[in-house]
Protein backbone atom coordinates (compact mmCIF):
# COMPACT_ATOMS: atom_id res chain seq x y z
CA UNK A 1 0.00 0.00 0.00
CA UNK A 2 1.04 3.86 0.47
CA UNK A 3 4.21 3.82 1.95
CA UNK A 4 3.94 7.93 1.60
CA UNK A 5 1.90 9.07 4.01
CA UNK A 6 1.47 6.97 7.33
CA UNK A 7 1.95 8.53 10.61
CA UNK A 8 3.96 5.73 12.80
CA UNK A 9 1.07 4.73 15.25
CA UNK A 10 3.26 2.40 17.59
CA UNK A 11 7.01 3.08 18.43
CA UNK A 12 9.37 0.74 20.44
CA UNK A 13 12.67 2.26 21.24
CA UNK A 14 15.30 -0.18 22.72
CA UNK A 15 12.30 -1.60 24.69
CA UNK A 16 12.99 -4.17 27.36
CA UNK A 17 10.12 -6.07 29.10
CA UNK A 18 10.15 -8.92 31.54
CA UNK A 19 8.39 -9.80 34.62
CA UNK A 20 8.92 -11.00 38.30
CA UNK A 21 8.34 -14.46 38.73
CA UNK A 22 9.17 -17.03 41.84
CA UNK A 23 9.94 -16.70 45.52
CA UNK A 24 13.01 -14.76 44.69
CA UNK A 25 10.92 -12.14 42.70
CA UNK A 26 13.87 -12.31 39.81
CA UNK A 27 13.76 -10.22 37.15
CA UNK A 28 12.82 -12.40 33.92
CA UNK A 29 13.65 -10.79 31.00
CA UNK A 30 11.26 -11.72 28.32
CA UNK A 31 11.66 -8.84 25.33
CA UNK A 32 15.32 -7.27 25.50
CA UNK A 33 16.13 -3.79 22.94
CA UNK A 34 13.27 -4.12 20.61
CA UNK A 35 13.41 -1.01 17.98
CA UNK A 36 10.23 -1.36 16.01
CA UNK A 37 7.55 1.21 13.97
CA UNK A 38 4.59 0.40 13.17
CA UNK A 39 2.34 2.42 10.74
CA UNK A 40 -1.47 3.12 10.67
CA UNK A 41 -3.69 0.37 9.16
CA UNK A 42 -0.59 -1.90 8.70
CA UNK A 43 -0.91 -5.58 9.81
CA UNK A 44 1.64 -6.94 11.45
CA UNK A 45 2.10 -10.43 12.71
CA UNK A 46 5.04 -11.00 15.44
CA UNK A 47 5.85 -14.57 14.94
CA UNK A 48 8.53 -16.60 17.10
CA UNK A 49 8.94 -19.50 19.00
CA UNK A 50 7.17 -20.39 22.26
CA UNK A 51 8.91 -18.34 25.24
CA UNK A 52 10.04 -15.65 23.08
CA UNK A 53 8.12 -13.11 25.01
CA UNK A 54 5.93 -12.07 21.77
CA UNK A 55 2.61 -12.20 24.15
CA UNK A 56 4.46 -10.15 26.94
CA UNK A 57 4.81 -7.67 24.25
CA UNK A 58 1.06 -7.57 23.43
CA UNK A 59 0.49 -7.20 26.60
CA UNK A 60 2.65 -4.58 26.87
CA UNK A 61 0.66 -2.86 23.97
CA UNK A 62 -1.85 -3.43 25.64
CA UNK A 63 -1.09 -1.92 28.69
CA UNK A 64 -1.27 -4.77 31.01
CA UNK A 65 2.48 -5.13 31.34
CA UNK A 66 4.65 -1.87 32.64
CA UNK A 67 7.71 -1.36 30.57
CA UNK A 68 10.67 -2.27 32.54
CA UNK A 69 12.93 0.19 30.25
CA UNK A 70 13.27 2.02 26.84
CA UNK A 71 10.27 3.18 25.41
CA UNK A 72 6.86 2.45 24.09
CA UNK A 73 4.40 5.08 22.77
CA UNK A 74 1.33 5.10 21.11
CA UNK A 75 0.85 7.96 18.98
CA UNK A 76 3.63 9.22 20.62
CA UNK A 77 2.62 9.29 24.22
CA UNK A 78 3.91 6.73 26.51
CA UNK A 79 1.54 3.40 27.18
CA UNK A 80 0.55 3.61 31.14
CA UNK A 81 -2.45 1.00 31.24
CA UNK A 82 -5.13 -0.22 29.02
CA UNK A 83 -6.98 2.16 27.02
CA UNK A 84 -9.98 2.82 25.09
CA UNK A 85 -8.53 2.80 21.51
CA UNK A 86 -6.84 -0.58 22.13
CA UNK A 87 -8.39 -3.83 22.55
CA UNK A 88 -7.74 -7.21 22.59
CA UNK A 89 -8.62 -10.62 20.92
CA UNK A 90 -7.78 -13.43 23.51
CA UNK A 91 -5.85 -16.68 23.41
CA UNK A 92 -8.74 -18.52 24.99
CA UNK A 93 -12.35 -16.87 23.92
CA UNK A 94 -12.48 -15.70 28.08
CA UNK A 95 -16.58 -15.16 26.99
CA UNK A 96 -18.49 -14.39 30.36
CA UNK A 97 -20.37 -17.34 30.62
CA UNK A 98 -24.02 -15.85 32.21
CA UNK A 99 -23.89 -12.95 29.34
CA UNK A 100 -25.61 -13.95 25.74
CA UNK A 101 -23.11 -13.54 22.61
CA UNK A 102 -24.81 -10.63 21.50
CA UNK A 103 -24.08 -9.53 25.75
CA UNK A 104 -20.70 -10.52 25.43
CA UNK A 105 -20.18 -8.60 22.14
CA UNK A 106 -21.02 -5.34 24.27
CA UNK A 107 -19.37 -5.55 27.37
CA UNK A 108 -16.45 -3.26 26.17
CA UNK A 109 -19.20 -0.54 25.16
CA UNK A 110 -21.15 -1.21 28.39
CA UNK A 111 -18.24 -0.94 31.05
CA UNK A 112 -16.86 2.00 28.84
CA UNK A 113 -20.14 3.93 28.73
CA UNK A 114 -21.17 3.92 25.20
CA UNK A 115 -23.95 1.38 24.53
CA UNK A 116 -26.73 3.23 22.90
CA UNK A 117 -28.80 2.42 19.80
CA UNK A 118 -25.99 3.31 17.04
CA UNK A 119 -23.52 1.16 18.90
CA UNK A 120 -25.96 -1.55 19.68
CA UNK A 121 -26.85 -1.89 15.84
CA UNK A 122 -22.75 -1.71 14.75
CA UNK A 123 -22.69 -4.59 17.34
CA UNK A 124 -25.12 -6.45 15.48
CA UNK A 125 -23.45 -5.31 11.81
CA UNK A 126 -20.19 -7.09 13.65
CA UNK A 127 -22.20 -10.21 14.73
CA UNK A 128 -23.27 -10.10 10.49
CA UNK A 129 -20.02 -10.20 9.55
CA UNK A 130 -18.31 -12.84 12.05
CA UNK A 131 -21.47 -14.78 10.61
CA UNK A 132 -23.00 -15.23 14.44
CA UNK A 133 -25.93 -13.39 13.71
CA UNK A 134 -28.58 -16.60 13.80
CA UNK A 135 -26.69 -17.03 17.46
CA UNK A 136 -27.22 -13.61 19.04
CA UNK A 137 -29.18 -14.94 22.03
CA UNK A 138 -27.36 -18.03 22.41
CA UNK A 139 -24.99 -18.62 26.01
CA UNK A 140 -20.96 -18.82 25.11
CA UNK A 141 -21.25 -22.73 26.30
CA UNK A 142 -23.95 -23.78 23.38
CA UNK A 143 -21.27 -22.59 20.79
CA UNK A 144 -18.53 -24.17 19.94
CA UNK A 145 -14.35 -23.69 19.91
CA UNK A 146 -14.51 -21.83 16.27
CA UNK A 147 -17.92 -19.79 17.04
CA UNK A 148 -16.18 -18.57 21.07
CA UNK A 149 -13.35 -17.11 18.97
CA UNK A 150 -15.37 -15.19 16.58
CA UNK A 151 -17.47 -14.04 19.71
CA UNK A 152 -14.04 -12.88 21.10
CA UNK A 153 -13.19 -11.17 17.65
CA UNK A 154 -16.50 -9.49 17.65
CA UNK A 155 -16.11 -7.71 21.20
CA UNK A 156 -13.02 -6.72 20.03
CA UNK A 157 -13.84 -5.13 17.11
CA UNK A 158 -16.99 -3.29 18.81
CA UNK A 159 -15.20 -0.87 20.78
CA UNK A 160 -13.73 0.28 17.13
CA UNK A 161 -10.06 0.30 18.41
CA UNK A 162 -7.37 1.96 16.74
CA UNK A 163 -5.39 -0.92 17.52
CA UNK A 164 -6.55 -4.92 17.34
CA UNK A 165 -4.00 -6.74 19.15
CA UNK A 166 -4.85 -10.37 18.68
CA UNK A 167 -3.04 -12.72 21.21
CA UNK A 168 -2.61 -16.41 19.19
CA UNK A 169 -6.60 -16.58 18.89
CA UNK A 170 -6.85 -19.63 16.94
CA UNK A 171 -3.97 -21.64 18.40
CA UNK A 172 -6.05 -23.63 20.27
CA UNK A 173 -8.62 -24.77 17.20
CA UNK A 174 -8.48 -27.60 15.46
CA UNK A 175 -6.82 -27.60 11.90
CA UNK A 176 -9.56 -26.76 10.09
CA UNK A 177 -11.27 -24.25 11.82
CA UNK A 178 -8.21 -22.36 12.14
CA UNK A 179 -8.04 -22.51 8.25
CA UNK A 180 -11.98 -21.36 7.82
CA UNK A 181 -11.05 -18.39 10.67
CA UNK A 182 -8.01 -17.65 8.82
CA UNK A 183 -9.81 -17.02 5.84
CA UNK A 184 -12.41 -15.43 7.32
CA UNK A 185 -10.43 -12.64 9.15
CA UNK A 186 -8.62 -11.88 5.93
CA UNK A 187 -11.83 -11.17 4.58
CA UNK A 188 -12.97 -9.42 7.79
CA UNK A 189 -9.94 -7.04 8.09
CA UNK A 190 -10.17 -6.72 3.79
CA UNK A 191 -13.56 -5.88 3.89
CA UNK A 192 -14.39 -3.75 6.96
CA UNK A 193 -14.34 -0.17 5.88
CA UNK A 194 -12.65 1.04 9.16
CA UNK A 195 -9.96 -1.38 7.64
CA UNK A 196 -6.93 1.16 6.81
CA UNK A 197 -7.98 2.68 9.93
CA UNK A 198 -7.03 0.17 12.01
CA UNK A 199 -3.58 -1.36 12.74
CA UNK A 200 -3.18 -5.16 13.94
CA UNK A 201 -0.16 -6.78 15.97
CA UNK A 202 -0.97 -10.10 15.43
CA UNK A 203 1.09 -12.86 18.17
CA UNK A 204 1.05 -16.09 16.20
CA UNK A 205 3.27 -19.33 15.90
CA UNK A 206 1.86 -20.14 12.60
CA UNK A 207 4.03 -19.39 10.12
CA UNK A 208 1.69 -19.36 6.95
CA UNK A 209 -0.95 -17.68 9.21
CA UNK A 210 1.57 -14.71 8.88
CA UNK A 211 1.97 -14.80 5.41
CA UNK A 212 -1.21 -15.41 4.75
CA UNK A 213 -2.74 -12.34 6.93
CA UNK A 214 -0.36 -9.92 6.99
CA UNK A 215 1.61 -6.89 5.81
CA UNK A 216 4.59 -7.43 7.49
CA UNK A 217 6.42 -10.17 9.66
CA UNK A 218 8.72 -9.59 12.98
CA UNK A 219 10.51 -12.37 14.09
CA UNK A 220 11.82 -13.02 17.57
CA UNK A 221 14.17 -14.98 18.89
CA UNK A 222 14.32 -17.21 21.71
CA UNK A 223 15.09 -16.18 25.48
CA UNK A 224 15.45 -12.90 25.47
CA UNK A 225 12.94 -12.08 22.35
CA UNK A 226 15.21 -9.98 20.02
CA UNK A 227 14.10 -8.88 16.48
CA UNK A 228 15.86 -11.15 13.92
CA UNK A 229 13.75 -10.76 10.92
CA UNK A 230 11.50 -7.80 9.46
CA UNK A 231 10.07 -9.45 6.35
CA UNK A 232 7.71 -7.10 4.36
CA UNK A 233 4.61 -9.09 2.81
CA UNK A 234 4.27 -7.14 -0.39
CA UNK A 235 1.34 -9.27 -2.31
CA UNK A 236 -1.77 -6.76 -3.20
CA UNK A 237 -4.64 -6.18 -1.12
CA UNK A 238 -7.22 -7.72 -1.48
CA UNK A 239 -5.77 -10.75 -1.25
CA UNK A 240 -8.22 -14.25 -2.21
CA UNK A 241 -7.38 -16.58 0.68
CA UNK A 242 -6.70 -19.66 -1.28
CA UNK A 243 -5.55 -18.20 -4.57
CA UNK A 244 -3.06 -16.46 -2.16
CA UNK A 245 -2.37 -19.79 0.08
CA UNK A 246 -1.20 -21.28 -3.20
CA UNK A 247 0.71 -18.76 -4.75
CA UNK A 248 4.93 -19.06 -5.10
CA UNK A 249 5.54 -16.09 -3.74
CA UNK A 250 3.60 -17.45 -0.84
CA UNK A 251 5.93 -20.56 -0.05
CA UNK A 252 8.95 -18.44 -0.19
CA UNK A 253 7.80 -16.01 2.37
CA UNK A 254 7.28 -19.45 4.35
CA UNK A 255 10.62 -20.36 4.12
CA UNK A 256 11.88 -17.14 4.73
CA UNK A 257 10.76 -16.73 8.10
CA UNK A 258 11.19 -20.50 8.75
CA UNK A 259 15.35 -19.86 8.16
CA UNK A 260 14.91 -16.71 10.19
CA UNK A 261 13.25 -18.33 13.20
CA UNK A 262 15.77 -21.30 12.86
CA UNK A 263 18.93 -19.58 11.06
CA UNK A 264 21.32 -23.15 12.29
CA UNK A 265 19.19 -25.65 10.76
CA UNK A 266 18.63 -24.61 7.37
CA UNK A 267 18.29 -28.34 6.16
CA UNK A 268 15.29 -28.68 8.73
CA UNK A 269 13.97 -25.29 7.58
CA UNK A 270 13.18 -26.50 4.22
CA UNK A 271 12.09 -29.86 5.20
CA UNK A 272 9.75 -27.65 7.42
CA UNK A 273 8.98 -25.64 4.15
CA UNK A 274 7.74 -28.66 2.01
CA UNK A 275 5.40 -30.01 4.72
CA UNK A 276 3.83 -26.54 4.68
CA UNK A 277 3.44 -26.83 0.99
CA UNK A 278 1.66 -30.18 0.98
CA UNK A 279 -0.35 -28.89 3.84
CA UNK A 280 -1.76 -26.22 2.00
CA UNK B 1 -18.16 -23.90 7.82
CA UNK B 2 -17.48 -26.62 10.27
CA UNK B 3 -18.90 -24.97 13.57
CA UNK B 4 -21.45 -26.47 14.76
CA UNK B 5 -23.64 -25.52 17.75
CA UNK B 6 -22.89 -28.71 20.03
CA UNK B 7 -25.97 -27.95 22.21
CA UNK B 8 -28.91 -28.09 20.34
CA UNK B 9 -31.80 -29.45 22.16
CA UNK B 10 -34.25 -29.44 19.29
CA UNK B 11 -32.17 -32.05 17.22
CA UNK B 12 -31.89 -34.19 20.52
CA UNK B 13 -36.24 -34.64 20.76
CA UNK B 14 -36.16 -35.13 17.32
CA UNK B 15 -34.01 -37.48 16.82
CA UNK B 16 -35.34 -39.28 19.85
CA UNK B 17 -38.90 -39.08 18.61
CA UNK B 18 -37.91 -40.29 15.34
CA UNK B 19 -37.32 -43.47 16.62
CA UNK B 20 -40.29 -44.89 18.04
CA UNK B 21 -42.84 -45.41 15.40
CA UNK B 22 -40.94 -48.39 13.70
CA UNK B 23 -41.67 -50.02 17.12
CA UNK B 24 -44.63 -51.79 18.14
CA UNK B 25 -46.91 -49.02 19.52
CA UNK B 26 -47.96 -51.40 22.58
CA UNK B 27 -44.22 -52.24 23.61
CA UNK B 28 -43.39 -48.66 23.31
CA UNK B 29 -46.27 -47.64 25.83
CA UNK B 30 -45.21 -50.20 28.37
CA UNK B 31 -41.62 -49.09 27.92
CA UNK B 32 -42.46 -45.56 28.55
CA UNK B 33 -44.95 -46.90 31.41
CA UNK B 34 -41.66 -48.33 32.96
CA UNK B 35 -39.96 -45.42 32.09
CA UNK B 36 -41.93 -43.42 33.88
CA UNK B 37 -41.92 -45.26 36.75
CA UNK B 38 -38.05 -45.45 36.93
CA UNK B 39 -38.07 -41.47 36.84
CA UNK B 40 -40.52 -41.48 39.56
CA UNK B 41 -38.69 -44.28 41.67
CA UNK B 42 -36.53 -42.05 44.12
CA UNK B 43 -39.73 -39.56 44.86
CA UNK B 44 -41.44 -42.39 45.38
CA UNK B 45 -39.35 -44.19 47.55
CA UNK B 46 -38.77 -40.86 49.25
CA UNK B 47 -42.72 -40.29 50.55
CA UNK B 48 -42.64 -44.28 51.45
CA UNK B 49 -40.24 -43.15 53.89
CA UNK B 50 -41.94 -40.63 55.47
CA UNK B 51 -45.22 -42.56 55.27
CA UNK B 52 -44.04 -45.44 56.85
CA UNK B 53 -42.47 -43.20 59.45
CA UNK B 54 -45.60 -41.76 60.36
CA UNK B 55 -47.55 -44.83 60.21
CA UNK B 56 -45.57 -46.68 63.05
CA UNK B 57 -45.92 -43.55 65.17
CA UNK B 58 -49.80 -43.76 64.75
CA UNK B 59 -49.26 -47.00 65.32
CA UNK B 60 -47.26 -46.93 68.24
CA UNK B 61 -49.31 -44.61 69.93
CA UNK B 62 -52.83 -46.04 69.00
CA UNK B 63 -51.79 -49.25 70.43
CA UNK B 64 -50.05 -47.35 74.12
CA UNK B 65 -46.48 -48.63 72.90
CA UNK B 66 -45.43 -44.88 73.61
CA UNK B 67 -47.51 -42.78 76.15
CA UNK B 68 -50.02 -40.82 73.50
CA UNK B 69 -49.84 -37.59 75.48
CA UNK B 70 -45.94 -37.98 76.23
CA UNK B 71 -45.26 -38.85 72.47
CA UNK B 72 -48.64 -37.44 70.64
CA UNK B 73 -49.18 -39.05 66.84
CA UNK B 74 -49.62 -37.61 63.31
CA UNK B 75 -53.21 -37.66 63.88
CA UNK B 76 -53.42 -35.66 67.02
CA UNK B 77 -51.03 -33.05 65.40
CA UNK B 78 -53.39 -32.80 62.59
CA UNK B 79 -56.36 -32.28 64.55
CA UNK B 80 -54.06 -29.76 66.79
CA UNK B 81 -53.01 -28.01 63.61
CA UNK B 82 -56.64 -27.31 62.75
CA UNK B 83 -57.92 -26.08 66.09
CA UNK B 84 -54.67 -23.91 65.46
CA UNK B 85 -55.57 -22.39 62.13
CA UNK B 86 -58.95 -21.71 63.13
CA UNK B 87 -57.57 -19.67 65.57
CA UNK B 88 -55.75 -16.12 65.07
CA UNK B 89 -52.33 -16.56 67.27
CA UNK B 90 -50.71 -18.94 64.81
CA UNK B 91 -51.07 -16.26 62.39
CA UNK B 92 -49.65 -13.78 64.71
CA UNK B 93 -46.83 -15.44 65.60
CA UNK B 94 -46.07 -16.83 61.96
CA UNK B 95 -46.33 -13.11 60.65
CA UNK B 96 -44.44 -11.41 63.50
CA UNK B 97 -41.21 -14.24 63.06
CA UNK B 98 -41.65 -14.18 58.72
CA UNK B 99 -41.30 -10.39 59.33
CA UNK B 100 -38.17 -9.85 61.49
CA UNK B 101 -36.49 -13.05 59.83
CA UNK B 102 -37.42 -11.36 56.32
CA UNK B 103 -35.84 -8.27 57.42
CA UNK B 104 -32.85 -9.41 59.12
CA UNK B 105 -32.17 -11.98 56.43
CA UNK B 106 -32.74 -9.03 53.12
CA UNK B 107 -30.39 -7.15 55.42
CA UNK B 108 -27.80 -10.28 55.34
CA UNK B 109 -27.95 -10.97 52.07
CA UNK B 110 -27.58 -7.31 50.48
CA UNK B 111 -24.84 -6.61 53.21
CA UNK B 112 -22.80 -10.19 53.09
CA UNK B 113 -22.79 -9.79 49.68
CA UNK B 114 -20.86 -6.35 49.26
CA UNK B 115 -19.07 -6.81 52.30
CA UNK B 116 -17.76 -10.09 51.12
CA UNK B 117 -17.08 -8.68 47.26
CA UNK B 118 -15.15 -5.79 48.67
CA UNK B 119 -12.96 -7.97 50.56
CA UNK B 120 -12.53 -10.45 48.00
CA UNK B 121 -11.19 -8.03 45.57
CA UNK B 122 -8.58 -6.48 48.08
CA UNK B 123 -5.55 -8.97 49.65
CA UNK B 124 -5.07 -6.45 52.64
CA UNK B 125 -8.98 -6.52 53.39
CA UNK B 126 -8.52 -10.56 53.08
CA UNK B 127 -5.66 -10.76 54.94
CA UNK B 128 -7.05 -8.50 57.50
CA UNK B 129 -9.96 -10.04 57.87
CA UNK B 130 -9.71 -13.83 57.53
CA UNK B 131 -8.89 -14.49 61.01
CA UNK B 132 -11.75 -12.40 62.69
CA UNK B 133 -14.24 -13.83 59.85
CA UNK B 134 -12.88 -17.40 61.35
CA UNK B 135 -13.23 -16.66 64.92
CA UNK B 136 -16.92 -15.27 64.80
CA UNK B 137 -17.75 -18.32 62.37
CA UNK B 138 -16.12 -20.93 64.50
CA UNK B 139 -18.38 -19.25 67.77
CA UNK B 140 -21.84 -20.79 67.98
CA UNK B 141 -24.19 -17.29 66.43
CA UNK B 142 -26.90 -18.00 68.97
CA UNK B 143 -24.08 -17.93 71.69
CA UNK B 144 -24.13 -13.81 71.43
CA UNK B 145 -27.57 -13.26 72.15
CA UNK B 146 -27.69 -12.57 75.75
CA UNK B 147 -24.96 -9.97 74.59
CA UNK B 148 -27.20 -8.81 71.70
CA UNK B 149 -29.89 -8.69 73.80
CA UNK B 150 -27.82 -6.68 76.39
CA UNK B 151 -27.33 -3.95 73.97
CA UNK B 152 -30.13 -3.73 71.82
CA UNK B 153 -33.16 -4.84 74.93
CA UNK B 154 -35.99 -7.17 74.62
CA UNK B 155 -37.65 -6.46 71.17
CA UNK B 156 -37.48 -6.64 67.66
CA UNK B 157 -34.81 -5.18 66.96
CA UNK B 158 -32.37 -7.80 68.82
CA UNK B 159 -34.58 -10.30 66.98
CA UNK B 160 -33.08 -8.81 63.60
CA UNK B 161 -30.01 -8.45 64.42
CA UNK B 162 -29.39 -11.77 65.88
CA UNK B 163 -31.09 -12.80 62.25
CA UNK B 164 -28.20 -10.55 60.64
CA UNK B 165 -25.81 -12.19 62.96
CA UNK B 166 -26.33 -15.72 62.26
CA UNK B 167 -27.25 -15.17 58.51
CA UNK B 168 -24.41 -12.73 57.36
CA UNK B 169 -21.12 -15.00 57.97
CA UNK B 170 -21.65 -18.00 55.43
CA UNK B 171 -22.67 -15.08 52.87
CA UNK B 172 -19.69 -13.07 53.59
CA UNK B 173 -17.69 -16.02 53.94
CA UNK B 174 -19.00 -18.10 50.52
CA UNK B 175 -18.93 -14.26 48.39
CA UNK B 176 -15.47 -13.99 49.46
CA UNK B 177 -14.32 -17.48 48.04
CA UNK B 178 -16.21 -17.05 44.94
CA UNK B 179 -14.96 -13.01 44.17
CA UNK B 180 -11.02 -14.66 45.17
CA UNK B 181 -11.91 -17.23 42.55
CA UNK B 182 -12.68 -15.24 40.16
CA UNK B 183 -11.27 -16.38 36.59
CA UNK B 184 -7.97 -14.97 35.81
CA UNK B 185 -9.68 -14.13 32.04
CA UNK B 186 -12.80 -12.47 32.90
CA UNK B 187 -9.96 -10.03 35.56
CA UNK B 188 -7.86 -9.66 31.92
CA UNK B 189 -10.94 -8.89 29.85
CA UNK B 190 -12.59 -6.36 32.59
CA UNK B 191 -8.70 -4.57 32.78
CA UNK B 192 -8.18 -4.92 28.71
CA UNK B 193 -11.84 -3.01 28.32
CA UNK B 194 -11.07 -0.61 30.97
CA UNK B 195 -13.84 -1.69 33.32
CA UNK B 196 -14.14 1.34 36.12
CA UNK B 197 -13.41 -0.27 39.29
CA UNK B 198 -17.34 0.48 40.58
CA UNK B 199 -18.79 -1.29 37.55
CA UNK B 200 -16.05 -4.46 37.66
CA UNK B 201 -17.77 -5.00 41.00
CA UNK B 202 -20.98 -5.09 39.71
CA UNK B 203 -20.84 -6.53 35.98
CA UNK B 204 -18.06 -9.20 36.38
CA UNK B 205 -17.45 -10.06 39.83
CA UNK B 206 -21.01 -9.71 41.14
CA UNK B 207 -22.41 -12.37 38.33
CA UNK B 208 -18.94 -14.34 38.47
CA UNK B 209 -19.94 -15.04 42.02
CA UNK B 210 -23.47 -15.77 41.97
CA UNK B 211 -23.48 -19.28 42.49
CA UNK B 212 -21.43 -19.09 45.85
CA UNK B 213 -23.54 -16.02 46.48
CA UNK B 214 -26.77 -18.52 46.55
CA UNK B 215 -24.99 -21.15 48.25
CA UNK B 216 -24.24 -18.76 51.01
CA UNK B 217 -27.81 -17.66 50.98
CA UNK B 218 -28.72 -21.27 51.46
CA UNK B 219 -26.66 -21.86 53.98
CA UNK B 220 -27.58 -18.18 55.51
CA UNK B 221 -31.23 -19.05 55.34
CA UNK B 222 -31.12 -21.98 57.80
CA UNK B 223 -28.60 -20.28 60.09
CA UNK B 224 -30.90 -17.17 60.20
CA UNK B 225 -33.56 -19.49 61.09
CA UNK B 226 -32.04 -20.86 63.91
CA UNK B 227 -30.83 -17.29 65.15
CA UNK B 228 -34.58 -16.37 65.63
CA UNK B 229 -36.83 -19.39 66.80
CA UNK B 230 -33.84 -19.11 69.58
CA UNK B 231 -34.03 -15.63 70.33
CA UNK B 232 -37.89 -16.24 70.89
CA UNK B 233 -37.16 -19.03 73.03
CA UNK B 234 -35.23 -16.49 75.03
CA UNK B 235 -37.11 -13.50 75.28
CA UNK B 236 -40.72 -15.76 75.29
CA UNK B 237 -42.39 -12.59 73.83
CA UNK B 238 -44.11 -13.85 70.80
CA UNK B 239 -43.68 -15.57 67.56
CA UNK B 240 -43.21 -19.11 66.71
CA UNK B 241 -40.71 -19.70 69.23
CA UNK B 242 -42.48 -18.30 71.67
CA UNK B 243 -45.65 -20.18 70.57
CA UNK B 244 -43.57 -23.68 70.42
CA UNK B 245 -42.41 -22.86 74.26
CA UNK B 246 -45.68 -21.80 75.36
CA UNK B 247 -47.47 -24.94 74.29
CA UNK B 248 -44.91 -27.43 75.26
CA UNK B 249 -45.07 -25.35 78.84
CA UNK B 250 -49.39 -26.82 79.03
CA UNK B 251 -47.93 -30.51 78.19
CA UNK B 252 -49.90 -29.91 74.57
CA UNK B 253 -47.03 -32.11 72.85
CA UNK B 254 -49.63 -32.02 69.96
CA UNK B 255 -50.05 -28.18 69.60
CA UNK B 256 -46.10 -28.07 69.53
CA UNK B 257 -45.97 -30.39 67.36
CA UNK B 258 -48.35 -28.55 64.56
CA UNK B 259 -46.67 -25.34 64.93
CA UNK B 260 -43.09 -27.20 64.12
CA UNK B 261 -44.57 -28.60 61.27
CA UNK B 262 -45.54 -25.76 59.78
CA UNK B 263 -41.99 -24.44 60.01
CA UNK B 264 -40.83 -27.62 58.86
CA UNK B 265 -43.15 -26.23 55.31
CA UNK B 266 -41.84 -22.75 55.81
CA UNK B 267 -38.50 -23.59 56.19
CA UNK B 268 -38.20 -26.85 52.45
CA UNK B 269 -40.46 -23.66 50.93
CA UNK B 270 -37.24 -21.46 51.61
CA UNK B 271 -34.64 -23.99 50.53
CA UNK B 272 -36.94 -24.76 47.69
CA UNK B 273 -37.33 -21.01 46.45
CA UNK B 274 -33.11 -20.46 46.92
CA UNK B 275 -32.64 -23.75 44.56
CA UNK B 276 -34.99 -22.54 41.71
CA UNK B 277 -32.84 -18.71 42.02
CA UNK B 278 -29.59 -21.40 41.46
CA UNK B 279 -31.31 -22.58 38.69
CA UNK B 280 -32.74 -19.70 36.98
CA UNK B 281 -29.77 -16.88 37.48
CA UNK B 282 -26.36 -19.49 38.51
CA UNK B 283 -27.19 -21.95 35.17
CA UNK B 284 -24.35 -21.02 32.95
CA UNK B 285 -21.52 -23.53 33.25
CA UNK B 286 -18.04 -22.35 35.14
CA UNK B 287 -15.98 -23.34 32.11
CA UNK B 288 -15.29 -21.57 29.38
Amino acid sequence: MSESKRTPLLQARNLRLGHRTGRSREFVVAIDSIDLTIDTGEFISVVGPSGCGKTTFLEAVAGLVPVASGDLLVNGTPIKGPARNRAIVFQSASLFPWRTVEQNVWFGLEVQGRLNDETRQRTQQILHTVGLEKYMKARPDELSGGMRQRVNLARALAVSPDVLLFDEPFGALDAMTRESLQDELLRIWQSDPDGPKTTAIFITHDVTESVLLSDRVIVLSRNPGRIVADIAITAPRPRISSQWRLDPKFTEYCSEILHALHPEQKAAGRSMTAATESSV
Amino acid sequence: MNDTVMKNPADRTASREGSPPQRNPERTSVLTWWDRLRGLQSPLLNLAGIAILLAVWQICSATHMVDPAFASSPWKILVAGRKLYSQGAIYTALGQTGKEFGIGELISIVAGTIIGLVIGASRVLYDMTRGIVDVLYSVPHVLFLPVIIFWFGIGSTSRIIIVIWSGILPLVINTIAGSRALNADYRRVSTAFCTPRFKRFYKVALPASLPFILSGVRLSVGRGLIGIIVAEFFMGSGGVGFFVQFHMSQLDTSGAMAVIVTLCVVALLLNSLVAWCEKRFANWSISD
